[in-house]
């Protein structure tokens, strides 16, 4: 009965085959389908006598068409491309938040300085003065609400990683369970081809998340590396975590494991580079500048004097932490270095000042200790207020101070015996702090006896001028000395060897002690998410600093505030504020840029290998008509060659039938 | 081996082409609305960043320029008082001379004291000008009256010694609120002024002789003041075309920084327009070869 047998093993074989090409047209688009071509050989031939009889055909196996090679580099694409769109769509955001079409922190500084230079025009004009002050707060506004948005993006990166994690450990966790499924099927002999398939199409699912190894094992099962740890061997799953480490810098651990993924492709590495590295590294640099731009104008503010003339009472606005501990230790934003502040104290009623210096030193010194040595300055009181942590500057009634460094009423005459008073004068234009000395040279009447004269001399002796104040000099005439110095001698005697001195100022707090402790200062706060303008100035424009003689026409230190628009304050010296915003925004920008390129060359590359995998493993439906054809054909054929069969012995029947019938 | 193309592929390239062209065409677009080939900073961060600096240059020169017509306004207020200033004086020395001419009867000796008075008070009137809000020679004093009248009738001067200056550029700046004690009390007008009165009216009563001596000596106080008074006019006169060539200067920076901003950033709009064209015909060439291939199959011959 062999013939049948062949016969049927024919119609077997066509049938299976026409089984699988309909499976593969069901399947032309499904997403990781592989087409499936079917293997027949020859069934073991029977052996009669001598002969090997073939006894038909049989199907050895169905399998997948697969490049293995092509397989991985698609999945090492998939991760490099989600790792760089990650990365982009983040960046994007950050590059529209930092550069809107108008209005971003570059135009807000620029407007601020603009204004303050038109307002040097006429430092008494007080709409033009809340114009300024209207900036500043747009400008601390700004920096406010994009530290806000920068906040927000980052916690949205949190959210997303959470979710790819979680995502990455579903995956995982199906692949495990393919794994066993495909296990079971292989070892009855069969190739799974369906699973495969789904298995593989996660595995690609998976590289989109986070860079995946696969490392073939027994029995069709894969085992997967993920970030350089085993996620899947076998049947089993490893899970992993996510969480914020120390310094603000977020991981991927595996469970039971603290020593982070090395993540380096996959959604996950283009989320984890932008939170801890390009974001925190846009937020750190808006921080500094928010926090040279409050430093720099405080610093100005602080040693000028306002519309309504030297103050009567200051109080702090940045707290230490202990009013005894050393200033270094204090917790201070804006940490004062050793150097002196000027103190100018006037009487009201008489309209005298004096000049006096006070010596920081902030390694030794606690609030405490400053306060003291303020309250040494005559007619000046400071307190300290142990539970804030604030310190309060007060006058005496009658008297008013401020740190504008400006020359005092009269010099320091106590090694002086002539009559004719000295008097010294002008804006001092030098670079450094110091003491003019004057000494007489020779003795006599001033503006009569020749060879009357005066010698000046710096802080550390040099000779700086030598003056005529004998004949032909008209008494109580300005003299100019150097700096913007003069100096004048009221009719009267002056003797030989007389001394008068007067403190010359560039920098009335070179110690940056009011900007630390926040006295007087046009900012509060030290970055981008805190920095606001003193609820004081607010309220009222007056308390804008132009001036340093206090004259209500003086724009000298309006002039000193908008000089800060040009000088190099940032990254060591080399960049204005505006450079430095400018810088930040380029290098996002470029960032952008190169990210795009690499997406556009990554997806090229995409597009080019998935041709190749359709070329290889895509079902073409015009070659399975074909084939459905030739199967249609051979089963006919079958069908015919069974029919024979049956007509052939149906003739034999045919003869033997009479004798039984 | 040659590649097997199967109407999938044939498929998912026609998307991929037809999106890509259809992106250039919605970036050209949006190029052509907008005039701007850079629309954020990573178009082009070098000319980005360059066009960021631009304009931030011209709005600071903007800044300038004002402050330049602000202290023009005040220079020429200030030229124009001291013209008027000199010019009292010329006439207060022609009554002086007028007075030093023996001939005269006290009548009118008396009138042309008074009309040197009136001088007097119009040259206090002058330099107590304002200009938009600013008194012009009380220094940086500039909300205070500079110049007032004692109990003692004399003209003191309320104003600062410092003047005050404005900026007109980087580290630039002219001085505009001037010293009013430096300008009319070195020597003192009011005072020269005042004594001229005086004297003609010989208010001292001094002999013929005496008188005219004084009279001259006040002449001479007067040259001499007017002389310092001109020299600050001279000053103003150049800073005001100093001022002029600056704004000049800024008007040629702005132009070339606006063109510059222009070239960096404007949309070269025929090349867009062409460039439209281009990418529209590829996609329709795309489209339409997508149609006519992916008609193509064995399906239609089996029937």
């Amino acid at each position: 009965m062999s013939l049948y047998t062949v016969g049927l093993s024919a119609l077997d074989a066509s049938q299976d085959a026409l089984n699988l090409i309909g499976n593969n047209l069901a399947n032309a688009d499904t997403t990781g389908y592989h087409e499936q071509v079917m293997d027949l050989t020859e069934a073991d031939p029977t052996q009669i006598g001598n002969l090997s009889v073939g006894s038909g055909v049989q199907v050895a196996d169905t399998r997948r068409i697969i490049d293995q090679p092509l397989e991985t580099a698609i999945t090492n694409q998939t991760f490099s491309l989600a790792d760089t769109t990650a990365q982009l769509n983040t960046l994007q955001q950050v590059q529209t938040e930092l550069s809107p079409s108008s209005g971003s922190i570059g135009d807000d500084i620029e407007q601020f300085f603009n204004d303050v230079t038109q307002l040097a025009t006429d430092p008494s004009d007080t709409t033009q003065r809340t114009v300024v002050i209207g900036d500043a707060q747009n400008l601390a506004n700004t920096f406010n609400s994009l530290s806000g948005s920068l906040s927000q993006v980052q916690s949205g990166l949190d959210t997303q990683l959470s979710n790819s994690v979680s995502d990455i450990n579903s995956l995982a966790q199906q692949i495990a369970q393919l794994n066993g499924q495909i296990e079971n099927a292989s070892t009855s002999g069969s190739t799974p081809n369906n699973l495969l398939d789904q298995r593989d199409q996660l595995i690609n699912q998976l590289a989109g998340d986070i860079n995946v190894q696969v490392i073939p094992a027994n029995l069709n099962q894969v085992n997967v590396m993920a970030g350089g740890t085993p996620l899947v061997v076998g049947n089993q799953n490893n899970t992993l975590q996510y969480s914020i480490a120390g310094g603000d810098q977020g991981q991927v651990t595996a469970t039971g494991s603290s020593t982070p993924l090395t993540v380096t492709g996959g959604q996950v590495s283009g989320l984890l580079a932008v939170r801890n590295q390009s974001l925190a590294d846009v937020q750190s640099q808006l921080n500094t500048l928010a926090g040279a731009v409050a430093q720099q104008v405080n610093n100005v503010q602080a040693t000028g004097i306002g519309l309504s003339g030297p103050s009567t009472s200051l109080s702090g606005t940045n707290a230490v932490n202990n009013v005894n501990a050393p200033l270094d230790n204090a917790g201070l934003a804006f940490p004062p270095q050793a150097g002196t502040l000027y103190v100018s104290v006037t009487d009201l009623s008489t309209g005298t000042s004096t000049l006096t210096p006070v010596n920081i030193n902030p390694s030794t010194q606690s609030l405490n200790d400053v306060a003291n040595a303020l309250s040494a300055v005559p007619n000046i009181q400071a307190t300290t207020n142990p539970q804030t942590g604030i310190m309060q500057i007060t006058a005496q009634p009658g008297y008013a101070f401020d740190f504008a460094g400006q020359l005092p009423s009269s010099p320091n005459t106590s090694g002086y015996t002539g009559t004719a008073t000295p008097q010294v004068g002008g804006q001092y234009t030098g670079t450094s702090n110091g003491t003019y000395n004057f000494q007489v040279v020779g003795s006599g009447t001033v503006g009569v006896t020749p060879n009357l004269e005066l010698a000046v001399t710096d802080s550390a002796g040099n000779s700086i001028a030598t003056l005529n104040i004998g004949q032909g000099y008209s008494p109580g005439t300005p003299l100019t000395v150097a700096n913007g110095i003069t100096v004048q001698l009221a009719s009267g005697t002056a003797n030989n060897g007389d001394t008068f001195s007067t403190p010359v100022v560039a920098q009335p707090d070179s110690a940056g002690i009011l900007t630390a402790l926040g006295l007087g200062t046009f900012f509060t706060g030290s970055t981008a998410s805190d920095i606001a303008v003193q609820p004081a100035i607010l309220n009222n424009p007056n308390l804008l600093a132009a001036s340093l003689n206090g004259d209500s026409g003086d724009n000298s230190n309006l002039t000193r505030l908008a000089a800060l628009q040009t000088q190099p304050v940032l990254a060591n010296g080399t960049q204005t504020m505006t450079q430095n915003f400018d810088a930040i925004v380029g290098n996002v920008a470029t960032l952008v840029q190169s990210l795009t390129n690499q997406q556009t060359s990554q997806q090229a590359l995409g597009q080019q290998l998935q041709t190749q995998q359709q070329s290889i493993s895509g079902v073409d439906t015009n070659d399975e008509l074909i084939n459905l054809m030739n199967f249609q054909q051979q089963y006919e054929t079958a069908s015919e060659y069974i029919g024979t069969v049956n007509s052939t012995f149906q003739s034999l029947i045919d003869i033997v039938e009479p004798s039984i019938s | 081996m040659e590649l097997r193309i199967t109407p999938q592929i044939v498929a998912a390239n026609s998307i991929a082409n037809a999106q890509q062209q259809t992106n250039q065409l919605a970036i050209l677009q949006q190029e052509a609305s907008t005039g701007l080939s850079i629309l954020q900073p990573s178009d082009n961060p070098p000319a980005a960043l360059e066009v960021m600096a631009d304009q931030a240059q011209n709005n600071s020169l903007s800044v300038y320029q004002q402050n330049i017509s602000d202290a023009q306004a005040k220079l020429n207020t200030s030229v124009s008082t001291l013209t008027q200033v000199s010019n009292l004086l010329s006439q207060a020395k022609d009554l002086g001379l007028e007075g030093s001419n023996s001939s005269n009867t006290t009548a009118s000796d008396q009138a042309m004291a008074d009309q040197v008075g009136n001088i007097l008070n119009e040259v206090v009137q002058l330099a107590n000008t304002q200009q938009s809000g600013q008194y012009l020679y009380g220094g940086t004093a500039s909300q205070t009256q500079p110049f007032t009248t004692n109990a003692q009738g004399q003209v003191v001067y309320n104003g600062s010694t410092q003047s005050m200056s404005e900026p007109i550029g980087q580290g630039q700046q002219v001085q505009t609120l001037y010293n009013g004690s430096q300008i009319f009390q070195s020597p003192d007008v009011f005072q020269t002024l005042s004594t001229l009165s005086d004297n003609l009216s010989n208010a001292n009563n001094l002999s013929p002789t005496a008188q005219v001596a004084a009279i001259q000596q006040s002449l001479s106080q007067l040259d001499s003041a007017n002389t310092s008074i001109l020299d600050v006019v001279g000053q103003q006169s150049a800073s005001l075309q100093n001022l002029q060539s600056i704004n000049q200067q800024i008007q040629d920076v702005q132009l070339q920084t606006t063109q510059q901003i222009g070239n960096l950033q404007d949309a070269d709009m025929s090349q867009v327009v062409v460039g439209m064209q281009e990418q529209q015909d590829l996609l329709q060439a795309t489209l339409y070869s997508a149609a006519q291939v992916m008609n193509v199959s064995l399906i239609n011959f089996l029937k």
